[in-house]
């Protein structure tokens, strides 16, 4: 089974100055090995007990870090956080943190995921930094999975994805992007910005069922 | 851009939850800016919390739906940065022509207003 969208939030959000932030603009739909990414950027970095729920309200489901990174200048954060068999519906995504920063969030719904969670279900996560006009990080993934990317930096607006745009957002102080994209052996997500410290990091998301064929392969 | 400033709660000390009135965003918008105005003193103060939840509607009148919304701590002495009013942003462009409102929540006494500013 293939990893495949399920849906995208209608709308990412930034706030500013705040500790906790909800986005309920994405909605989990009734598919099979349903998965949920959520992409986070901050401009402290230094921010600090971070705990993301999804429907927060009832479930409260732990949306587990998958990776983060911290740029090279004064400020930029970017986090990857997943979720396996999250709760269908249109529910609240809540990131919640000590002391005050901007976040900027968006979040992404995929069916055809592996459902173990964890490092199975969202391996080969990676980060890159840099001082250029191209932020870019290299996944490796497989045929049938997906991968996703979030990018931070202090100031310059993105453009130019290399792959599908999930979000883009300069409305606070950290601005940053995301893109998702079909899985295959070295997936690059690249983006244009005018030249700055960025931050970006990605993951890997495993199709349900691509261990076990591994696995057989493995045996035979 | 031209923006516009709706004031939708003025300041005034204020406890308990609060509804705003609402804003129909223009068919031409670009960008919706939700902000809690606070006083320097407060935002300076150790303790203090606050939280706003934006909601929208395609008539204004019922079938209220939340959006987004954030939770504020008061930056304490040592501020934060240049002590910045909260405030919140999306895309209403995924919301067109529809009507927002800001939910407040104030668990303590505090002198709180909020502002909706619109570009387009």
């Amino acid at each position: 089974m293939a990893v495949a969208l399920d849906a995208n939030a209608t709308t990412d959000v930034t706030g500013g100055g705040v500790s906790t932030l909800d986005l309920t603009t994405l909605t989990v739909g009734s598919g099979s090995n349903r998965a949920l990414v959520a992409q986070v950027t901050f401009n402290v970095k230094t921010v600090s007990a971070i705990t993301v729920k999804w429907d927060p309200a009832s479930t409260n489901q732990t949306v587990a870090l998958i990776k983060t990174a911290n740029g090279t200048g004064s400020d930029g954060r970017a986090d990857l956080y997943g979720l396996v068999a999250p709760t269908s519906g249109n529910k609240t995504l809540r990131v919640s943190w000590t002391t005050a920063s901007d976040i900027v969030m968006n979040a992404v719904a995929w069916t055809g995921v592996d459902q173990t969670g964890g490092v199975t279900s969202f391996p080969n996560s990676t980060s890159a930094t840099g001082t250029s006009v191209t932020p870019s990080v290299t996944i490796t993934s497989a045929v049938g999975n997906a991968t996703m990317d979030c990018s931070a930096n202090p100031l310059n607006t993105y453009s130019a994805p290399s792959k599908t745009q999930t979000f883009a957002d300069f409305n606070g102080n950290v601005v940053s992007a995301g893109s998702r994209a079909a899985g295959a052996a070295s997936n690059v997500h690249s983006w244009t910005i005018t030249s700055a410290a960025w931050v970006s990091v990605g993951t890997d998301i495993l199709a349900a069922g691509a261990g076990d064929t591994l696995f057989g392969q493995a045996c035979l | 851009m031209p923006t516009q400033d709706f004031v939708v709660l003025s300041p005034a000390v204020r406890q308990g939850q609060i509804t705003s009135p609402s804003v129909q965003s223009p068919a031409n918008i670009l960008g919706i800016r939700f902000t809690l105005n606070l006083l320097l003193a407060d935002k300076l103060a150790t303790g203090l919390t606050a939280s706003l939840h934006v909601e929208h509607s395609v008539d204004g009148s019922t079938n209220w739906l939340p959006v987004c919304g954030f939770g504020w701590t008061s930056y304490g002495p040592a501020g934060f940065r240049t002590n910045p009013d909260p405030f919140l942003t999306f895309k209403p462009t995924a919301f067109p022509s529809e009507f927002f409102r800001a939910i407040l929540d104030v668990p303590q006494s505090l002198s709180v207003g909020a502002t909706i500013t619109v570009t387009t």
